[in-house]
């Protein structure tokens, strides 16, 4: 029975340690070009840095956190088109990066483009914001630990004897087993958004357009930098685009570099 | 001459059509030398798997040494994009006989087993010192550098055997007219050192132009005599004070490597016929006319000096209330770009207006600072409506013309539209703008997306804990049932154990131990009632026996029998009389007890 009870704990310890074995195996080489690209940046030797972190990224493309040390050299170099797209992509992988949010924020003060923000029901905005506090992993580790709430709660309500017990108990992990649902759900979508971003950073200025022709007439000028919702790319060469304020639009699809 | 143009472009044609991707460049270095003198001519090729070079046959030269063959890799970073390649370079030291226009013909490269030819190219060799006397350290002279072949290696250096010029483009400017200062060095020596830097200068503001560190030198007949020339520096002066200013000499100090003549040819071997000596040189000092800006100046005088023009534009396409709304203005051209005060603009009354943001992109030229200088105003519109901005003026003075010139910008038209921000928005706003970007995420910083979601472990996570949980509801279960057992034990079990004791009390009674005795009895009276109504010993007193007697339906004649024996048991325990017919009496009082307890317990059962 012990030896059950250990291997079981074993198993649930070994769950949360990161590094399967093919990760852990090109780890060395791969921090070096971080350090690198670190003490590059902090000797203000940006073009450097980012030599270094782009040979990171070659070898691990998955790497939140060297997308937004990317996004800041390119911050540093006042390429903010580029950095736009690096912090998008700091999101794309980590989307509750409080730095590369507030970063990206920033940078778009300094861009060409400043269109608003949809009009939208103030509860899809505050769940929007509630979902990207974490990403999918941050989610899934939510849900087990609520999961594991709500375990020892329904245990409270079959084993204890006051019925004023019982019946907290028994509500309690009925809510808990709706939140471990929610962060699932939560983790669901948050994958998705980070296997298909769905977002696109302008990298040449062009103008949208109504439908997908270059004859077409012009809805907007967009310039460097802002980034965009993808809608569609059934139309090659061409990309049916979002903007932040709900217009939508096509935009020639070489202009564009996708998060 | 022309059909040896046409063969010409038919070989670079050639070479071209074989493939733009591999390449056979030949170049010659330097590209004007002295007859006799040594040269290096190079064919680069832009692949790395290289066979062999067919030279041209170079009539009119001899070659020295060569080819020599090097491959390198190279890695470079242009528009953010990592590229690489190798080359593979072919060397040839040549020098020429006689004085004249050479064209070398394209060599001939095999590449991946293909032909490549390169270009031809073109030298020209001019008349040397003493004729071909120059080239006498051969070899020597040769692996120290193309260069240096027609160096004076002995003697004393003198103030003719390197010198240093400066010349200014300018003499007499106005006011914060640039001036560029060029030192340029004449040596017939080999010169390897020389250093002299720009003194801090009250009158003028002074930027050094930067110049390769590498210097390449040139050739140039200065009254009659060969000399290698080279820019050595060059500094762009602003004046800042009128009338006549002395730019002062400069004093550079070098060293030049000659060789000892008399050295015993066997101690050269070992320990090298060269040495160095030290040279210092002074330059001229320049003297300069500033006359001061023509009066009056005009009121409105920026202080600018130069070509400028000026341009302005309002960067926010929508400008809305409670939003930053951007102007920019920028001064371009070329003159004294970083003394220039900021223009004013001027803004509407209901605008917060924030500091304006200065961008310095100029560079320094040989014509002064060049390029534009962009200011950027924000402001911050708290009411909407139409709004014009007035033209901006802008007053320089111009140096091609030698007058003032006021510029203007066009009027720029704001339309501000309705927001949707408040105050306290746009103040955070601002804030934002102000702010810079947060530090580098430094270290081991895995956040590694899309490890744990989604995959079997995780889906097993659940499985475990549910698991866990069964077993650990299923353990506790089992705890309460052996627990609950104990008791039913116990409770079927207490009659026996109290007839138990009371064989044992009776064993006491009959070795006529009194106090062992009542003790005993008291026990078999105690345990019985513990382990009939699963009260534990600690608890057990007379009122928990009674009330637990009571709560059990045994009636009040026998709660007050098993009371009173049990009472006397305790009391007999402490001053106990010996007497064996009292033990007696209380020893079949106790036993009526228990079994009147047992009787009636069990009527209950039936009942039920």
């Amino acid at each position: 029975m012990r030896l059950f009870i250990s291997f079981v704990c074993a198993f649930v310890l070994s769950a949360f340690l990161p590094g399967s074995s093919a990760w852990a195996a090109g780890a060395p080489e791969l921090e070096a070009w971080k350090q690198q690209g670190d003490s590059a940046y902090l000797q203000k030797n940006y073009p450097q840095a980012v030599a270094a972190y782009q040979q990171y990224l070659k070898h691990n493309a998955r790497n939140a956190a060297v997308y937004y040390n990317l996004g800041n050299c390119y911050y540093r170099l006042q390429d903010y088109p580029r950095a736009v797209l690096n912090y998008e992509r700091t999101l794309r992988f980590s989307p509750g990066d409080a730095d590369a949010r507030f970063n990206l924020q920033l940078v778009r003060t300094k861009l060409e483009d400043q269109f608003g923000t949809k009009n939208e029901m103030f509860f899809v905005r505050w769940m929007d914001a509630w979902m990207n506090l974490h990403g999918a992993d941050g989610w899934a580790k939510w849900g087990i630990g609520l999961f594991v709430a709500t375990l020892a709660l329904f245990l409270g309500y079959l084993f204890l004897r006051p019925v004023l017990w019982r019946k907290l108990t028994f509500f309690s992990s009925l809510v808990l087993f709706a939140f471990v649902v929610l962060a699932n759900v939560f983790a669901a979508v948050q994958s998705a958004r980070t296997e298909e971003p769905g977002r696109a950073v302008v990298m040449r200025a062009q103008p949208m357009r109504p439908s997908p022709s270059a004859s077409a007439r012009k809805v907007v000028d967009l310039h460097q930098g802002t980034a965009v919702d993808v809608e569609d790319t059934s139309v090659k060469g061409w990309v049916q685009v979002a903007l932040s304020d709900g217009r939508v639009g096509w935009v020639e699809a070489a202009g564009l570099e996708f998060v | 001459m022309k059909s040896k143009l046409l063969l010409l472009l038919l070989f670079i044609c050639a070479a071209l059509r074989v493939g733009a991707a591999v390449k056979v460049t030949a170049r010659v270095t330097p590209s004007t030398v002295a007859a006799g003198e040594a040269f290096k001519l190079e064919y680069t090729v832009n692949a790395a798997n290289v066979g062999d070079i067919t030279p041209p046959v170079f009539t009119g030269f001899e070659v020295l040494n060569g080819p020599a063959v090097s491959t390198f890799s190279s890695y470079q970073m242009v528009n953010s994009q990592v590229t690489g390649g190798s080359t593979t370079t072919f060397t040839y030291i040549l020098s020429a006989g006689k004085a004249g226009s050479y064209t070398i013909p394209g060599a001939v490269v095999v590449v991946d087993g293909r032909k490549v030819k390169s270009n031809a190219v073109k030298i020209k060799v001019v008349k040397g010192q003493g004729g071909a006397a120059g080239s006498a350290s051969g070899q020597g002279g040769v692996s120290r550098g193309e260069a240096m072949s027609t160096y004076r290696s002995q003697g004393k250096v003198g103030k003719k055997d390197l010198f240093i010029t400066v010349t200014a483009n300018k003499t007499k400017v106005y006011e914060q007219e640039p001036i560029v200062l060029t030192y340029k060095v004449f040596t017939q020596v080999n010169l390897t050192q020389l250093s002299g830097k720009m003194p801090d200068l009250k009158g003028f503001l002074s930027q050094e132009v930067p110049l390769p560190q590498q210097k390449s030198f040139t050739l140039e007949r200065v009254n009659g005599a060969l000399y290698r020339t080279t820019m050595w520096s060059q500094y762009v002066m602003f004046p800042q004070q009128t009338g006549k200013l002395t730019i002062p000499s400069i004093r550079f100090e070098g060293a030049v490597t000659m060789e000892d003549p008399n050295i015993d040819p066997i101690d050269a071997f070992f320990n090298g016929a060269d040495y160095q000596v030290k040279v210092v040189r002074e330059t001229p000092s320049v003297s300069v006319e500033v006359s001061p800006l023509p009066a009056p100046r005009p009121a409105n005088f920026s202080g600018a000096v130069g070509r400028l023009a000026i341009a302005s534009e309002v960067v926010t396409k929508t400008p809305r209330t409670n939003e930053a709304l951007v102007v920019r203005v920028t001064v371009s051209g070329v003159g004294n770009m970083k003394l220039i005060k900021t223009p004013a603009v001027k803004f509407p009354t209901s605008f917060d207006v924030y500091d304006p943001k200065m961008t310095d992109r100029t560079r320094l030229t040989d014509q002064g600072m060049a390029g534009d200088m962009v200011y950027e105003y924000t402001v911050i519109p708290r009411e909407k409506g139409k709004y014009t901005i007035p033209p901006l003026q802008f007053t320089y003075f111009d140096v091609g013309t030698n007058e003032y010139r006021t510029v203007e910008t066009k009027a720029m038209d704001v339309d501000v539209a309705q927001g949707t921000k408040s105050v306290s928005d746009s103040e955070r706003e601002m804030a934002l703008r102000n702010s810079d970007i947060r530090p580098l995420h430094e270290g081991a910083y895995l956040s590694e997306a899309g490890r744990l979601w989604g995959s079997m472990r995780y889906v097993l996570l659940y499985v475990a804990f549910l698991f866990a949980a069964g077993v650990v509801a299923f353990l506790l279960r089992r705890q309460i049932r052996r627990n609950a057992d104990t008791v039913g034990r116990k409770e079927r079990m207490a009659g026996k154990a109290a007839r138990m004791r009371m064989k044992q009390a009776q064993a006491m009674w009959e070795a006529g131990k009194a106090d062992r005795f009542y003790e005993e009895t008291l026990k078999a009276l105690h345990g019985y009632v513990s382990d009939k109504f699963a009260i534990p010993t600690a608890q057990l007193n007379m009122a928990s026996i009674k009330s637990a007697m009571a709560s059990a339906g045994i009636s009040e004649t026998t709660i007050a029998q098993f009371a009173s024996v049990a009472e006397a048991c305790e009391y007999a325990r402490f001053a106990p009389s010996g007497e064996p017919s009292q033990m007696k009496e209380t020893y079949e009082q106790a036993l009526q007890a228990i079994q009147q307890v047992a009787a009636e317990l069990k009527r209950k059962k039936v009942k039920k």
